[in-house]
């Protein structure tokens, strides 16, 4: 027999579980929507040289950025390097949510 | 937020406000916590900040990121841990388009019945903040209403349990005649539905004080 408790609880289950999905496809756009790469200095010849790297089909790769670049890009990059740290861990803290709760709901019924 | 000085002006409620009636209470009823992610702010209209406040920025830094509801136009703050909103009391038939709120960079959604929660609130100190929430009778009574509102049958009995668990707790600490009080303003056809509610859950202890 189903309780009004038990109701309850898997009302809060569901509604938890709908909101994970929500949340991750969100997290997922904002994570697309951050510049790819980092925005790296290389030192050669006592010189400094500013290059993106990206990885591409398995590939690192080095976009050349030139000797100096401007303090909004070398912001812009540590800003999204703290964003995209952030954002993979809210998204993997989200796939374990999903997971425990589509398990919980499973038990014996269906969802 | 805290800090900004948003908590001083935003009244917390919904669920997460059971554990703060339970410190309130000196945690002499251990009551059910059952609650989801939701934290919700009421914003009175008449509310001013001093400052204005970037809110989705200033949590940025805690990895939230903002969710608009096309084509409401709603703003929530979310975090796999916390979906935080902002609410309004929706006066008369109202608009049900989002409310404004500049100084802190959000939108608020308007709803009904949520004067009654505006109108009593207390404080309470909790991990040293002070947090306002609605009086336990006005939050135990308001969710007894909305119950009887509800078309989602699970959401009607969360409410009903948070309802009923918070104004047994009011009784059990002498709230008796705050109980009679607010309940005497509110609509009748809400005293109706209330009573009838508590009579269907043999709610004899609060029916009492009601009755009395």
């Amino acid at each position: 027999m189903v309780t009004g408790v038990t109701m309850a609880i898997k009302g809060v289950l569901k509604e938890e579980l709908d909101n994970s999905i929500r949340m991750q496809k969100r997290y997922e756009e904002e994570l697309s929507k951050l510049p790819s790469g980092s925005l790296i200095k290389k030192k050669i010849k006592g010189h400094d040289y500013y290059y993106i790297v990206l990885r591409e089909d398995g590939n690192v790769k080095f976009i050349y950025q030139g000797k100096d670049v401007s303090k909004d890009l070398i912001k812009e990059y540590a800003r999204a390097k703290d964003l995209r740290k952030k954002y993979r861990n809210a998204l993997s803290q989200l796939k374990k949510q999903i997971k425990f709760l589509k398990g919980s709901l499973r038990g014996k019924e269906s969802i | 937020m805290n800090d900004a000085g948003v908590l001083s002006k935003v009244i917390l409620i919904g669920s997460w406000c059971l554990p703060l009636y339970k410190e309130y209470y000196s945690g002499e009823n251990a009551m059910s916590a059952l609650r989801t992610r939701d934290i919700d702010f009421l914003v009175s209209q008449k509310t001013k900040f001093e400052e204005k406040v970037n809110l989705p920025k200033m949590l940025e830094d805690m990895g939230f990121i903002e969710e608009y509801k096309y084509p409401e136009g709603l703003v929530k703050l979310i975090h796999p841990e916390l979906i935080m909103e902002f609410l309004v009391h929706k006066k008369g038939r109202g608009s049900s388009k989002p409310f404004p709120l500049p100084f802190l960079s959000m939108n608020a959604q308007r709803l009904r019945f949520l004067d009654l929660l505006e109108e009593n609130t207390i404080e309470v100190i909790f991990n040293g903040i002070k947090i306002i929430v609605p009086h336990p009778v006005n939050f135990g009574l308001h969710k007894l209403i909305i119950s009887n509102r509800r078309k989602n049958e699970e959401k009607s009995i969360k409410d009903l349990q948070a309802g009923l668990s918070v104004l047994n707790l009011c009784v059990e600490n002498k709230e008796e005649e705050k109980i009679q009080e607010v309940f005497k303003h509110i609509l009748q056809k809400q005293q109706k539905g209330i009573i009838e509610l508590l009579a269907h859950e043999k709610a004899y202890k609060i029916l009492d004080v009601i009755n009395r």
